[in-house]
This record gives C-alpha cells, structure tokens and sequence, in this order.
C-alpha cells in the first residue's frame, strides 16, 4: 500500500517546513489557530499516521504528544530535532517514530527513526510527499547526529567570533575552501536559524550536563534579535 | 606588491606542494631542504606532476617547460637574498623552526617577507626573536593538501605583521585565483580550530567502538550534512594519531576548555596502534 495513506499534521508557525506542510494532501491541524488540549478529536481518527511538527518548549511538547497518545491508536511521529528524542519515545508509548526536519539539510536528506514497519512505511510515503530523501538511524538520542555536529560547529565559529579571531566572512570561506563543507558555518547558522541551533545546545547541556554544549554568548544575541 | 621570487624552506608533502603551486603562477622557485636528497625526490616527484597533468590536457607543453624553468633545488649556500618571499615548510617544532628563521635573517635582505606555513605554532612566537622591521614583515601563509589543488590560504596576521602586509597578500592571492580567510594569531587558526568538533562531538555520538555506529554517523554526515566525506573515515585517511595530536595541541592553547576535549576512544585507538589507513587498520579495516 503505498501513496494512499492519510496522515494528521500538526504544526507550528516557527517550523520550517510550515508553509509546505499547509499545501500538502493531508489532514492540516495547525496550532497557530486550534486548541489541541480543547479539541474533539473524533473526525481525525480516521487517518493512518499523526506527524507532530510543533516547535514548542520540551514540557509543552511532552504534554502535547501524552495527549495525542490518549486520543489515538494510530502511530505518531514527532520532530524531535531539538529535543531529548530518546526519552520522549521512552515515555509516550504511541510515540513510533522521530524525524529531524527542523534543521535544514543542505542536500533534503533527513535523519529518521521508526520503531516498527508499520511507521517506517508511512513515513517513507510522507517522504515521498513531502520530495525529501530520510535515512533511518538506530537511535534518535539528543537531537539526532547531523543537527548535533553542525550545532557544535557554528558554536565554535560563534566563539572564534567573540575572540575577533576573523570575520564571519573569513570563517565561512576557511570552511568551505580549506575543509570543502557545502556551507560555512554563518550561512548554515542562517538557514537553520540561530534559536533552534540555541534550543539543541541547551537541550545537550541539561541532559548531559557537559560544560563542552555552553552556546556562545553571541549565539545567544542572534538568537534573542530575531 | 610584485612577487617574482619565492624561497620555500622543507620539501616534505606541504613544501612541494606550495612549490609547485608557485611555479604554476610563473614565480621563480627555489625548493630547499636540510637533506638534499629530499630536495631532489620532490623537484622529480614534481616534474613528474606536471608531465601527467599535460597528458591529461591541463597544461600545455610550453606551459610545463615554463614551470620546470621556474623550479629549482637549493641549498644554505646559494640562496638569493634578494628573494621577496620566503615560506617555511619545516616540522612543526618550535626551536627548529626559530633557528631557520633566525639563519634566513641573516643571508636575506631586509625587504624580503618571512612566513610560515605552521598550523599549530603561534606566528608571533617564531617572529620574536628577529629584528623589528623583519618581525613587520613576517606573517602566517597557511596553505591545505594538496597545496596546488586546495584552494584555502589562510593569512595570518601576527603581533608586529605590517597591516598593508595582509591586504596586499590578500590581493595577491586573491588574484591568483586562491581563497583568502584572513585571521588573527590565534590556537588552530581557523580551519584546525572550528573543524575540531566535526570529530569531537561524532566521537560522542558514537562514544564506544561500534563500527555500525561509526558508519551511520559517516553516512548521515555525508547524506544530510553534505560533508564529503565522514569524521571516521576522514581520521583514518588523516591519521588517528595526528587528528589526536592536533586535538591535545588546541585543547592544551585554550587551557584544557571542555568543547576541544579529546574523547577516550581516540586515545585508545593510538594507544592500540590502530592509526587508520596507514597502519591497515583504525575506526575501520583496510585489509
């Protein structure tokens, strides 16, 4: 069964891909306008998959998905980019699978985690819908491994910055020319967004407690200007 | 500023390369090394360079006869002190380093640039010991492997470096179709210092040795981070042992801060001499 799947989408304004999600062939919740703690769920229950792509504080977002767990029986799936993803899945027993769409990748290629068949062929689907590649992994952990890397890149260059060790211009093109990444870390910093990148160091650093995920202080001005 | 003469002082894997890429942008070359032997391998190995790109269609014949003039083998005593530029290409070793600089102050005239090709070693520590008008003209040319491939240099402006020094590099450089990133002294410069956690954090990711893991994290860095190639296969190509030392080196230049902390798996690895490509055998087998 392929393409025939319906699927309940859930998001907010400050994801990425909210705009794409509201054109897409699918039962559209969006949290900008609904209440989904006031919500009678009723006439979504006949969809396949539920996707949550809310980018909300980790206790909203851990209140929410226990919610969605009690109202369906159907998979959920989560983007658990900038979030503890382990210890979500862990605790919300509907919770099948996690995605990692709220950090852009450069090539449209996403981590994914899914527990069973039944959610990895529905998200294959929802890829195929969406026009994105996924990559399933073994474990979703702290913010996957691709947002967690290039989040302790930009931090650094974010560093090097505060030290007046070169122009953001000169570290971008350090990067690029001298170790071929596709992007330097200002421009990735920009198309990721400076919050996000923020969210997943704090969330590092009051899981692991390791001193090594401190953002940058001016990280954190980028983060807080816009 | 006007180039014509360049000295460049080691012949090791960085030294020729920067000598031929200089020999490519019709600047006459002088290649030395403490072993003459080494000298001569890597003028040959060069040549050799040259006569396979011209097979391929990169260079014209006139164009290679043109580079072969503009390179030659020399030694301490047929030097040209008139030379405008020298760059040091010798081991990373501070006290070694200072004694050749201090030797080429003496033969080279006053106008003539000293840089060094270092990746670790404060520029401003193999200047100070030279005379003031020289330490203005002395500055860090930090160029990547393969030098005449790898478009980065990086222009490392020390303590004494002569400001209109770094943008007539800059201009230069620029003109001879290089990538520029201009920075201060500072540990790791820029590449070795904003790449450490490409490594450092996938390290934690994997945390033990688990070679499926390792492969996941290479092929999510390459699949969705575009990367070209992993952090453990890169280690293996580079050296884990070299990729550790640089590690301890910068981590050390910024008194043992946690984000350059090396991980144990990399200290295990060289502790079991299982150092990647070079011994058939790191993070993954090469046999």
């Amino acid at each position: 069964m392929t393409m025939n799947r319906k699927f309940l989408v859930l998001a907010t304004k400050n994801h990425p891909l909210y705009s794409t999600l509201k054109n897409l062939d699918v039962e559209f919740y969006d949290l900008e306008s609904h209440a989904p703690f006031e919500e009678k769920w009723s006439h979504y229950r006949e969809c396949d998959l539920v996707l949550d792509f809310t980018v909300i504080s980790p206790d909203k977002k851990l209140e929410l998905l226990k919610h969605l767990n009690i109202q369906f029986d159907f998979p959920i799936v989560s983007d658990l980019t900038t979030y503890w993803g382990e210890l979500f899945i862990e605790k919300v027993s509907g919770l099948r699978g996690a995605v990692s769409f709220n950090f852009p990748s450069p090539t449209n290629c996403y981590e994914y985690y899914a527990i069973d068949k039944t959610t990895n062929d529905g998200l294959e689907d929802f890829f195929k819908m969406l026009g994105v590649e996924g990559l399933r992994v073994d474990c979703p952990g702290i913010g996957f491994t691709y947002p967690r890397v290039i989040s302790m890149i930009i931090n650094e260059a974010y560093f090097a910055l505060e030290d007046r060790m070169a122009k953001p211009k000169d570290i971008d093109t350090a990067m690029k020319f001298g170790v071929n990444y596709p992007l330097g870390p200002f421009e990735w910093a920009k198309k990721i967004g400076h919050r996000n990148i923020l969210c997943l160091l704090e969330e590092l650093y009051k899981v692991t407690g390791d001193p090594r995920y401190r953002p940058s202080q001016k990280l954190r001005l980028e983060a807080n200007l816009i | 500023m006007t180039l014509n003469s360049v000295l460049i002082v080691g012949a090791g894997t960085m030294g020729r390369g920067i000598a031929q890429w200089f020999a490519q942008q019709s600047v006459k070359v002088q290649l030395l090394d403490s072993n003459d032997a080494v000298v001569k391998t890597a003028i040959d190995s060069i040549k050799a360079s040259w006569d396979k790109l011209q097979a391929k269609g990169k260079f014209t014949e006139a164009e290679v006869n043109t580079f072969k003039e503009s390179l030659e083998a020399s030694n301490w005593e047929n030097i040209k002190p008139e030379t405008n530029l020298v760059i040091e290409a010798i081991i990373e070793n501070l006290e070694i380093k200072n004694s050749v600089f201090e030797k080429l102050d003496k033969i080279c005239n006053p106008e003539t640039i000293f840089a060094s090709n270092t990746s670790s070693i404060p520029i401003s520590s193999l200047a100070k010991s030279l005379p003031l008008e020289r330490r203005e003209r002395f500055l860090g040319l930090h160029f990547f492997n393969p030098a005449p491939i790898m478009k980065l240099v990086e222009v490392i402006k020390g303590h004494w470096t002569k400001e209109e020094l770094i943008s007539e590099f800059s201009t230069w450089f620029t003109e001879h179709k290089k990538e520029v990133a201009i920075c201060n002294d500072s540990p790791g410069f820029i590449v070795n210092r904003v790449a450490r956690n490409f490594y450092g954090e996938s390290l934690r990711v994997v945390n033990h040795y688990d070679v499926e893991k390792m492969r996941e994290v290479d092929n999510v860095l390459k699949k969705c981070g575009g990367f070209r190639m992993g952090p453990f296969e890169l280690m293996d190509l580079i050296g884990i042992d070299i990729n550790y030392s640089v590690t301890e080196s910068v981590w050390n230049s910024f008194y043992n801060e946690p984000r350059f902390a090396p991980h144990q798996l990399q200290k295990k690895m060289v502790d079991s001499g299982r150092l990647g490509k070079k011994t058939k055998g790191g993070f993954y087998d090469y046999e």
